[in-house]
């Protein structure tokens, strides 16, 4: 990076550059974030220094990194990686960072960059409109995209990223993150009640059923929210969930077919086609916290029958010893079983209804286990996931999706909830029917 | 852990426990647990082979060993010498071989080594990528814990 006069100096290359030059009316400080390029109009800039042990603060937004002592007075650290949901790695704490202050009004505010880089000094009329292209932060703090010696700066609109005269900062981020600021204020207090509303409703979920509601799940939850407040209109109740009842009640439709269930013809025909073919002489599956053993059961029969020349391992597992004891001797009530099961005599008649023959049985081992605890098995060709994930927290749901994706061999396939999103990299999307798969890719 | 290995474990303890200490037994709520834990006082270990590998301890207080170790002898033990040991050892070799015979019963074969007793204060146990099935029991003597890791041979 060139230095702050070479900047501003007209001495360089391109003749239009230089009439620009010519009346720079815009300057901003720039910084790194991400690998990417951000500027900020420098009349906004206090001052730049670098620090490290902030005084952290109990309570506050996961981005606020603390509060600083500069000088005397006292101002608030925000931590703009984290702010903007970009990945942060708390090794970083350790050393000083750079950190840029701001004043906003009456409030002074200390926000941590990747590193701060430059003064660039430019021509307001070359600033273009913001682009969804550069959507790695939301669109709304971003005012516009300036481009100086091949080097894209997208400039941030600090006033709409930290409020203007909030001091509650949890007040600030819900205002923010609706997009309030563009509509006026009657829109604004509406649309910070509805997401007060659904912040509300992702509480008491995880509080009742440890549902979480993260990126894997959000869209389904808003568009189930539609839904559920005509429901509880008709039914003359309040939106919000106040008991395991009403959150079991705003779940219902979240569960995937055939859950707790064998698997239907119907959905055995759209599993065949996604599994993936044999590589090797044996299939490999694993179903983390598979209940009583429906989807275990389900998909030993289906591979079995397609790949009749395999052997055919699946390991399942569940934390709850009530499920998992249940499991190696199912018992079926007799409408319960699809015919393709009777007809390849998967299972057969007893007193109470109909239980797996033993050949289906050893296919498959069902321990007591925590999945948090890390599982070791070899690699596997199918992990069957299905409403696994929404309820483990955010970090959690990280961390497992990342195991998942480690466990799997290249071409292996992940099999989620019907109404569960990955957005992984390394995964590429496969559907068929209801079911949504995710493939790893191939190294 | 497999889910067939729990019950006889669980029915061994209960089983022999109530059979030799002659007093009230009640079994606690079981759990898995992964990472270390702390030695309640005296635990016996017995080592597990064969179609698997693993282990089972038996952990309690020393009081609680004492104790115990009094009821099955019949006669009054207040310190933790070779006879407290040598009782200790056998209620660990009893419960574990009672376990194993019924999951040989079922199918599974296992072989067991000659327990071993360790003793001291701030011990703790730390099981590394296995999980450890905990089947706390509670006796009018205080509380044992028995400590199941078991992993399938691959």
């Amino acid at each position: 990076m060139s230095s702050v006069e070479n900047q501003t100096q007209p001495a360089v290359d391109v003749q239009e550059q230089q009439e620009k030059k010519a009346h720079i009316d815009f300057k901003m400080v720039t910084f790194s974030l991400a690998g990417r390029d951000y500027g900020i109009d420098i009349m906004k800039v206090k001052e730049i220094s670098k620090a490290k042990n902030f005084t952290i603060v109990p309570n506050t937004s996961p981005y606020v990194e603390g509060v600083y002592n500069l000088r005397g007075e006292i101002i608030s650290i925000i931590n703009l990686r984290k702010m903007f949901h970009l990945e942060y790695s708390e090794e970083r704490k350790k050393d000083a960072v750079d950190i840029l202050i701001l004043r906003l009004d009456e409030t002074v505010i200390g926000m941590i960059v990747d590193s701060v880089d430059n003064v660039v000094g430019i021509d307001s009329s070359t600033i273009q409109p913001r682009h969804p292209l550069f959507a790695d932060i939301n669109m709304k703090y971003i005012s516009g995209v300036v481009e100086v010696k091949k080097k894209l700066y997208v400039i941030l609109d600090v006033e709409r990223v930290f409020g203007v005269d909030e001091d509650d900062l949890e007040r600030m981020r819900i205002i923010q993150e609706a997009p309030a600021a563009e509509k006026g204020p009657v829109n604004k207090a509406r649309i910070s009640g509805d997401e007060l509303e659904f912040d509300f409703i992702t509480e008491t979920l995880a509080t009742f059923k440890s549902f979480y509601v993260t990126d894997i799940n959000r869209d389904w939850c808003l568009r189930r929210l539609d839904g559920w407040k005509k429901l509880r209109k008709t039914q003359k109740k309040p939106v919000q969930l106040e008991s395991v009842e009403d959150a079991e009640g705003f779940l219902e439709e979240y569960y995937s077919v055939y859950t707790n269930m064998l698997w239907g013809e119907d959905y055995r025909k759209q599993m065949e086609e996604l599994v993936p073919a044999p590589t090797k002489g044996s299939i490999d599956v694993w179903c983390p916290n598979c209940g009583k053993g429906h989807d275990p059961y389900s998909i030993a029969c289906i591979l079995t029958l397609k790949y009749p020349d395999r052997r055919i391992k699946v390991w399942a597992s569940d934390h709850e010893l009530l499920n998992i004891s249940a499991a190696p001797n199912l018992v079926l009530p007799n409408q319960g079983v699809p015919k393709y099961f009777l007809e390849a005599k998967y299972v057969q008649a007893t007193t109470d209804g109909y239980q797996f023959v033993k050949a289906v049985k050893d296919l498959i081992l069902f321990e007591y286990h925590d999945i948090l605890h890390g599982t070791p098995l070899p690699e596997l060709d199918i992990i069957l996931a299905r409403d696994v994930l929404s309820f483990y927290n955010q970090t959690v749901q990280e961390k497992l999706v990342t195991q998942f994706q480690e466990k799997l061999t290249g071409g292996g396939l992940l099999i989620v909830g019907d109404n569960e999103v990955l957005k992984n990299p390394g995964f590429s999307e496969v559907k068929s029917g209801k079911i949504i798969a995710y493939r790893k890719e191939k190294d | 852990m497999r889910v067939e290995y729990i019950n006889p474990f669980v029915e061994a303890a209960f089983n022999i426990l109530t059979e030799v200490l002659k007093t009230e037994v009640k079994r606690g709520e079981l759990y898995l647990k992964s990472s270390s834990m702390p030695v309640l006082g005296i635990t016996a270990i017995v080592g597990l082979a064969g179609d698997v590998e693993g282990r089972v301890l038996f952990d309690m207080a020393e009081k609680t060993a004492l104790e115990v170790a009094s009821a099955m002898n019949g006669e009054k033990i207040d310190k933790n010498d070779e006879l407290a040991k040598a009782t200790i050892t056998e209620l660990a070799n009893m419960i574990t071989a009672q376990a194993v015979t019924k999951l040989h019963e079922i199918g599974f074969q296992f072989d067991l080594t000659p327990p071993a007793i360790f003793s001291g204060s701030n011990m703790e146990v730390t099981d590394v990528a296995i999980e450890a099935l905990i089947v706390p029991i509670q006796t009018t003597f205080g509380k044992i814990e028995i400590n199941v890791a078991i992993r399938e041979k691959k």
